[in-house]
């Protein structure tokens, strides 16, 4: 009779995922939020090319419903002059009349893009986000982000929101829009 | 008989880290047959075996002064490239990690120093696909090598919605960790 002796070997490895070696890394990022961006080729002006021009104006509030509408504010869109007495625009790389006072408006550019890219209306610490309140060029409200060509140069500016708020204002309430506004022309 | 057993307690049949029972049948005499199946289990730690380290985990250009597009009101984009390498061989079977976005901030002041409403206006993408604060993305590929060993390079965007008429000056940071996988 034979004697047997069996080994039955069996190899287990973990398979189960871990983790192990962290590290970490960081990105840190800042950036400045220019009031006024200034252009190398154009200018912005009043009617006219009148600098400086009026960049804000008065809102006309009748009641305490949030309701209001607003004076206006023209603007035009010129070249900026070049150092040669030129004002057609086109001006030579670095020959362009610098600042933001009269010798530095130029032609005016008629057809210039006018773009709404920030609305903000303040009302205190009143909740806004359903006020509708609109920007109007030439009587036209305009969509944020959208450029509207200007026909004649010169563009005029309103504001109004028609929706009246939740609750009524406490008297003396003050009322903020705040739109930000470009205006560019390809050259 | 005997030298059937002497082959199977031979030392090179034995491995190590295993329990490996003879008996000795002799013992018995010769009034039964044995049969004994033994059953040896073994735990191998394969980190033990090997001295991975992560040498680098950074992003090529870590601190970003931001470009402005007032067209759209809000900062550009911005393309970094993170960079990972360890000393981790060919031959080592790692080859993969897990990449999580531990934190994701952003914030807005005016020219006072206060805080502003906008806040968390800021977005990471990796190879085109969004992480959010928490995120983890688990089996990235570990499979690029050099000398040093195995690395891996990442596309990570940063986008940014609009900030808000009256923000001065905004910051904001990402951070990333990243664990092998074992």
């Amino acid at each position: 009779m034979k004697n047997k002796l069996l080994l039955s070997i069996v190899l287990l490895t973990a398979s189960a995922s871990v983790f192990a070696g962290d590290a970490t890394t960081t990105l840190h990022w800042k950036g400045v939020v220019p009031s006024v961006t200034l252009s190398d080729e154009v200018i912005i002006t009043g009617p006219g090319g009148a600098l400086p021009y009026a960049d804000s104006a008065g809102l006309v509030v009748t009641d305490n419903t949030g309701e209001f509408t607003s004076d206006r504010i023209s603007l035009e869109l010129h070249y900026r002059a070049c150092v040669n007495g030129s004002t057609a625009g086109s001006c030579e790389p670095g020959t362009t009349v610098t600042g933001e006072d009269a010798a530095a408006v130029g032609d005016i550019i008629n057809d210039a893009s006018w773009t709404m890219s920030a609305l903000d209306t303040v009302i205190g610490t009143t909740d806004t986000s359903a006020i509708g309140t609109t920007v109007n060029l030439d009587g036209a409200p305009m969509t944020q982000a959208t450029p509207v060509v200007a026909t004649a140069g010169t563009v005029t500016f309103t504001t109004e929101n028609t929706t009246a708020t939740t609750d009524l204002l406490p008297v003396g309430q003050n009322i903020e829009v705040h739109a930000v506004i470009n205006s560019s022309k390809a050259i | 008989m005997k030298s059937y057993l002497a082959v199977f307690c031979h030392p090179l049949f034995i491995f190590i880290g295993l329990l490996f029972v003879c008996m000795n049948v002799n013992a018995l005499g010769n009034s039964s047959s044995l049969q004994h199946q033994f059953r040896v289990d073994t735990h191998i730690e394969l980190a033990k075996f090997y001295d991975r380290e992560i040498i680098e985990f950074e992003f090529v250009k870590n601190n970003w002064q931001l470009e402005f597009d007032a067209k759209n009101y809000q900062f550009k984009r911005i393309s970094d490239v993170l960079q990972l390498q360890t000393n981790i061989t060919a031959t080592d079977p790692i080859d993969s990690f897990a990449l999580t976005l531990v934190e994701k901030q952003s914030q807005c002041y005016d020219r006072a120093g206060l805080a502003t409403t906008s806040k968390d206006f800021s977005h990471v993408w990796l190879a085109g696909k969004e992480m959010f604060k928490g995120d983890t993305f688990i089996n990235e590929s570990l499979d690029e090598l050099n000398t040093h060993g195995k690395y891996r390079t990442l596309d990570i965007d940063l986008s940014f919605d609009p900030v808000h008429y009256g923000d001065d000056n905004c910051s904001g940071a990402i951070q990333f960790s990243v664990e092998l996988e074992i």
